[in-house]
């Protein structure tokens, strides 16, 4: 990993056309700037790392057999039943 | 196209019903085509099956039918990528979890799948300044 050091309003460049910038130096926080192309996402990384976990566990499904899919189609008739306003 | 899809086994996927994915869904490599299948015993759920392999299929859910008055807000970055259109040509999909208690199924309400349904282009946004608590939602109320 690169590591700079750098001061208030000091920043770097990414390639051409992404720019990070020191914003203000807290005690134990930093607030940066980032200037990039809108089609570049740019996310928290604890975010970022919570939606990729959260995808690879949707992905994990392949294992449903079809007893379980049974299972899961009752619980959604029973569930649509259930939701059903009642007169 | 014939998709040897894990959990439906080969099925015949229409082509122009075809979504692109040109970033991908992080964590999800090497996938960027998908297609939405849906039958209606397993309403409101609906698969999206990746048209690459290993052509996973992954159970998704309108985000609207767990919450009535959640919407996705169309950004300039979106139209960029997933095309510009009119508000109808928009949908949004939210990704469902199935624990190993499966009345504890919860959808991704925080990361929404975008979809326009004339270009054909899809992706996955972040809903900016949403709760983290949106990441999983309980599918099944009380």
């Amino acid at each position: 990993m690169l590591v700079f050091s750098r001061k208030k309003d000091e920043g770097i460049m990414i390639g051409s056309d992404i720019e990070i910038k020191v914003v203000s130096v807290g005690r134990d926080s930093v607030k940066l700037g980032i200037s990039a192309p809108r089609q570049v996402p740019i996310h928290r990384k604890e975010i970022f790392l919570a939606i990729e976990a959260e995808n690879k566990a949707a992905a994990q499904q392949q294992a449903i057999d079809a007893a379980q899919l049974d299972f899961l189609k009752n619980l959604i008739k029973t569930h649509k039943r259930s939701a059903k306003p009642k007169e | 196209m014939n998709i040897p899809s894990v959990i439906f086994g080969d099925i015949e996927i229409d082509e122009q019903t075809i979504y692109s994915f040109e970033n991908g869904i992080p964590g999800l490599r090497g996938m960027k085509r998908y297609a939405i299948v849906e039958s209606e015993e397993m309403a409101p759920f609906r698969w999206l099956q990746s048209c690459d392999p290993p052509y996973l299929s992954l159970m998704i859910i309108d985000p609207m039918t767990i919450d009535a008055d959640y919407h996705v807000p169309v950004n300039r970055e979106h139209m960029e990528q997933v095309g510009k259109g009119e508000a109808e040509d928009y949908f949004a999909m939210a990704l469902v979890v199935v624990p190993e208690d499966p009345k504890q199924m919860t959808a991704n309400l925080l990361a929404p799948l975008l979809f326009n349904l004339k270009t054909r282009k899809a992706m996955q946004i972040v809903l900016e300044g949403a709760n983290d608590s949106l990441l999983r939602v309980n599918v099944l109320k009380g």
